[in-house]
C-alpha cells in the first residue's frame, strides 16, 4: 500500500532530520509490514523487542533476518551496513509441533488419496 | 546217582551200560539227562516258597515243618496233600529184572525195520516210474555221479565219461518209458566235447534248450546228464529277475547227493520233484517276462507266442524301412547329419617365460589379498561409540547446567534454552540447526572445500515468498557467494514447523538430493520443484542466462536410515549435512549412522557447539 512511497519519503526526510537514524521496514512472511526508526548505533535487540511488543510475541521466538543473515542481538545497523529504507525480514521460531503417529498416518492417507 | 549224570549216546546204550541204572530205584525219564540231585534241591526250594505263600495267605491250616531232608523219600507231607512244585516228575519203575537196554535195542530195530520197509517200498515205487531197478543199499550205476553237479562242483567228471553215462541212461529211459517221453536227443556232449573246459559263456538264451519235447518229467530230470541239469541254474530268467536261486539249488543238490549215497531213494525222489517245481517256476517266469516286452514295442499285449512276437517285430521293422524309403523318394536324399565338432576347452596359454605377475594364479592371489585386506580394514574401522568420552561428558554436564550459556558463531546465535533441546527426546529448534550450519561452514572454509550450507530461513523464505518476493538475490550478494562455483549447496529444510529434513544441491553430480529420516512424505516433490526454480532464477539473476536443468535428476532413497522416535529429525538432518559436507557421497555410499546413534550424536553436538568446532569423526571415511 504505502510501500512505494515510504522509502522515498524516508530517504527524503530522514537524512535531513538526522544522519544517525535509519528507517527500517520489518516485513513478516504473511506480508504485514511495520516501520521502525532506529539509530545506527542502537543494538538491534531493541528493534526486536519493539517488534515483539507490537505483534505480541515472545522476543525469544522472533528471528530478524537481514539479507539472509540473522541479526544478532548485539549487532547494530552500522555493523550490518544497513541503509535507510532497508527491509528486515522477520521469522518466528518454528514452534515444536509434536509429530504424532496420527499425523504421519493422515499424511500417508492424504498421499494415497 | 553218579551214573545218571553221565550223558551217553543212545546207540551206545547196551546191556552193560544199563546195569549202572540198576541200583537206583527211580529211573529218570526226563529228556535231558540233568542231575537229579540238583533238581531235587530245586524242588525243595520251590516247596519252601510254597509254604511261605501259604503261611501268609491262609494261616488256618497248620503248615508242615520245613525241615524235610529229601522230598524223594516218602513223607507224611504227601499224605497231607502238599503238592509238589518244581515241574519234574518222579516215576517209580517196578524192578522186574528186565533189561531196559535190550528194550531200547528192540525199538531201534523196529525203527530200522520200518525204514527198510519204507525204503523198499520207495524203491519199488521209483523202479516202477523210472525203470531203474536196483537193490537197496546199492547205488545205481547211473547215480554214482551227482546228478546236479556242474563243472564247478568238486566231484565233476570229464565229459567223456558223461557221454557214456548219459547215452546209457537215455537208452534205458527211452526203452522203459516208451512213447511218453519225447524223441531222444543226439548226445550233445559228443558234438561239443570240450565245452566243459571252455570259459563259461555269459550269453544265455531265454529260449529253452529244448529237444522238441514238453517240459521234462521227473524221470527225465532224474536221468538226464549232469551238464543239462545244471544249466538252468544260470538261466536268463534268473538273471532277469535278479533272484538268486543258486544257493537253494546247491543245497538241494547236496541233499540229493547225500540221499542217493545213503541209498534213500524216497528222499531223492522228493528232492527231484522239488527241483522240477523249480524248473516249472522258471519257465513260467520266462513266459511272463515276454509279455511286458510285447506291450513295450506296441504290439498286442496278449501276444504270448514267441513266433508271433518275432513276426510282429519283423513286420514293424519292414514298416519302418518302407517309410524311410518313401521319405527318401519324397524329399530326396537325406542330408548327412552334421557331425558336431567336439567341444574343446579353452586352454589358458602356457606362459613361456616366468612372468609371475601375468599368471592367473597371481591375479587370484592378489584379489584374495585385497579382499582380505578390505575385510581387515572394515573390522578395524572405528565404529560410532555409544557415548562420548568422560571429558566430553563433563563438558556436557557443565554446559547444560549453565543457564547463562550463549554461543555466537558467524550469524548464528545459540541460547541456553536452545542448547537444552539437545537433551534426549526434545525437538531441535532453528537455533541449534543454524549454529550447526555455521559449524559446517566454518570447517568447509578452513578446509577450503567449495561448499556452502544455507541456514534454515532460506527455504522458508523461498517456499513462502518466492525468489523475487524474498529478495533472495541479495542473500548471496551479501554473502559474496556464487553458488554455481560450488560443489554442493546444503539446505536444511523445516516442513510445517514439525519436521527437519535436508536437501543437497550437488552441482558436480548434477542432482538434487533429498534426505528424509522419517516416513516418505510427498513433500520432496515440492522441494525438488522449488529448488529447481531457485537455481533457474539465481542463474538468470546472476549469470544473465537460463540454467540448463535438463540433465539434472532428483535423487531420493526411501531406504535411508530412519529415526526411532519423532524428535530426532533435527539431529538426523544435522548429521546428514555434516556427513555430506565431509565429502561422503550418501547416494553411493551407505550412511555411517542410523537411528540408534542419535543419542550419541545429541551429546556430541553439545560438545561441538560448546567448543565451536566440529569434532573429528574417525568412523567416517
Amino acid at each position: 500500500m504505502s510501500d512505494a512511497g515510504s522509502p522515498s519519503n524516508a530517504a527524503e526526510t530522514k537524512p535531513k532530520a538526522d544522519d544517525n537514524t535509519l528507517n527500517i521496514k520489518i516485513r513478516a512472511t504473511d506480508g504485514s509490514e511495520v516501520f521502525f526508526k532506529i539509530k545506527k548505533t542502537t543494538k538491534l535487540n531493541k528493534l526486536k523487542n519493539a517488534y515483539a511488543d507490537r505483534v505480541g510475541q515472545d522476543p525469544g521466538a522472533i528471528r530478524l533476518l537481514f539479507d539472509g543473515q540473522r541479526i544478532l542481538d548485539n549487532a547494530t545497523a552500522d555493523d550490518l551496513d544497513m541503509e535507510d529504507g532497508d527491509v528486515v525480514d522477520v521469522l518466528l521460531e518454528p514452534q515444536e509441533a509434536i509429530v504424532t503417529r496420527w499425523q504421519i498416518v493422515s499424511s500417508a492417507v492424504l498421499l494415497a488419496s | 546217582m553218579n551214573g545218571l549224570s553221565v550223558k551217553r549216546p543212545f546207540s551206545a546204550v547196551s546191556d552193560n551200560d544199563s546195569s549202572e541204572h540198576r541200583p537206583s530205584k527211580l529211573v529218570k525219564r526226563a529228556p535231558n539227562a540233568t542231575n537229579t540231585v540238583e533238581r531235587n534241591w530245586g524242588s525243595w526250594f520251590g516247596s519252601a516258597v510254597q509254604s511261605f505263600k501259604g503261611l501268609f495267605s491262609s494261616p488256618g491250616p497248620t503248615q508242615p515243618p520245613m525241615r524235610s531232608i529229601s522230598p524223594l523219600a516218602s513223607h507224611p507231607r504227601g499224605a497231607l496233600g502238599w503238592i509238589h512244585s518244581g515241574g519234574h516228575q518222579v516215576f517209580e519203575v517196578p524192578d522186574d529184572g528186565e533189561d531196559s537196554g535190550t528194550e531200547a535195542l528192540a525199538i531201534r530195530q523196529k525203527r530200522d525195520r520200518g525204514t527198510l520197509e519204507a525204503r523198499q517200498h520207495l524203491n519199488d515205487h521209483a523202479a516202477r516210474h523210472t525203470g531203474i531197478h536196483h537193490n537197496p543199499g546199492q547205488i545205481h550205476p547211473n547215480l554214482e555221479q551227482p546228478l546236479f553237479s556242474s563243472k564247478y562242483s568238486p566231484n565233476f567228471l570229464p565229459p567223456s565219461e558223461h557221454v557214456n553215462v548219459r547215452s546209457s541212461s537215455t537208452n534205458s529211459s527211452s526203452s522203459a518209458a516208451g512213447p511218453s517221453s519225447g524223441p531222444s536227443t543226439p548226445p550233445r556232449a559228443s558234438t561239443r566235447p570240450d565245452v566243459a573246459y571252455k570259459k563259461p559263456s555269459r550269453s544265455y538264451s531265454w529260449k529253452r534248450q529244448d529237444d522238441g519235447s514238453a517240459s521234462p518229467t521227473t524221470h527225465e530230470a532224474y536221468t538226464r546228464g549232469p551238464k543239462q541239469l545244471s544249466r538252468p541254474s544260470k538261466s536268463s530268467a534268473n538273471l532277469r529277475t535278479g533272484r538268486n536261486d543258486s544257493g537253494q539249488e546247491k543245497m538241494l543238490q547236496r541233499h540229493y547227493v547225500e540221499a542217493v549215497n545213503a541209498g534213500d531213494h524216497g528222499t531223492a525222489m522228493s528232492l527231484a520233484r522239488v527241483r522240477e517245481a523249480y524248473e516249472q517256476d522258471r519257465s513260467k517266469e520266462r513266459r511272463d517276462a515276454a509279455r511286458p516286452f510285447a506291450a513295450r514295442v506296441g504290439l498286442s499285449p496278449d501276444l504270448r507266442k514267441e513266433g508271433d512276437l518275432s513276426l510282429s517285430l519283423h513286420n514293424l521293422k519292414l514298416d519302418v524301412d518302407k517309410r524311410r524309403l518313401l521319405d527318401d523318394k519324397l524329399q530326396g536324399p537325406r542330408e548327412p547329419r552334421a557331425v558336431p565338432k567336439p567341444i574343446r576347452n579353452k586352454r589358458r596359454p602356457v606362459p613361456t617365460s616366468l612372468d609371475v605377475q601375468k599368471t592367473h594364479v597371481y591375479d587370484r592371489l592378489r584379489r584374495e589379498d585385497q579382499e582380505a585386506e578390505r575385510q581387515v580394514k572394515e573390522r578395524l574401522q572405528p565404529r560410532i561409540p555409544d557415548d562420548v568420552t568422560p571429558q566430553q561428558a563433563a563438558i556436557i554436564r557443565d554446559r547444560f547446567s549453565d543457564r547463562s550459556f550463549a554461543a555466537t558463531l558467524g550469524s548464528a546465535e545459540l541460547s541456553s534454552s536452545s542448547l537444552q533441546r539437545l537433551k534426549p527426546d526434545v525437538w531441535l529448534n532453528d537455533e541449534v540447526i543454524n549454529f550447526y550450519v555455521e559449524l559446517i561452514n566454518t570447517r568447509a572454509k578452513d578446509d577450503g572445500r567449495p561448499l556452502h550450507c544455507l541456514n534454515t530461513f532460506f527455504y522458508e523464505k523461498l517456499s513462502v515468498a518466492g525468489y523475487a518476493g524474498a529478495k533472495l538475490a541479495r542473500w548471496t550478494k551479501r554473502m559474496k557467494l556464487d553458488i554455481f562455483a560450488l560443489d554442493k549447496l546444503l539446505i536444511p529444510i523445516n516442513h510445517g514447523n514439525s519436521h527437519w529434513v535436508c536437501a543437497v544441491i550437488n552441482f558436480k553430480q548434477r542432482r538434487i538430493e533429498y534426505y528424509d529420516s522419517l516416513a516418505d512424505s510427498g513433500r520432496r516433490y515440492e522441494v525438488f520443484k522449488t529448488l529447481r526454480g531457485y537455481l533457474q532464477s539465481e542463474h538468470q539473476e546472476k549469470k544473465g542466462s537460463s540454467f540448463d536443468l535438463r540433465k539434472w535428476e532428483d535423487q531420493f532413497d526411501p531406504d535411508t536410515p530412519k529415526q526411532n522416535n519423532y524428535t530426532d529429525c533435527g539431529v538426523f538432518a544435522c548429521q546428514t549435512l555434516e556427513s555430506t559436507a565431509r565429502g561422503r557421497d550418501l547416494v553411493k555410499q551407505k550412511f555411517e549412522f542410523d537411528g540408534d546413534n542419535m543419542a550419541f550424536f545429541r551429546r556430541l553436538m553439545v560438545v561441538e557447539i560448546a567448543s565451536g568446532a566440529l569434532g573429528a569423526r574417525p568412523w567416517g571415511t
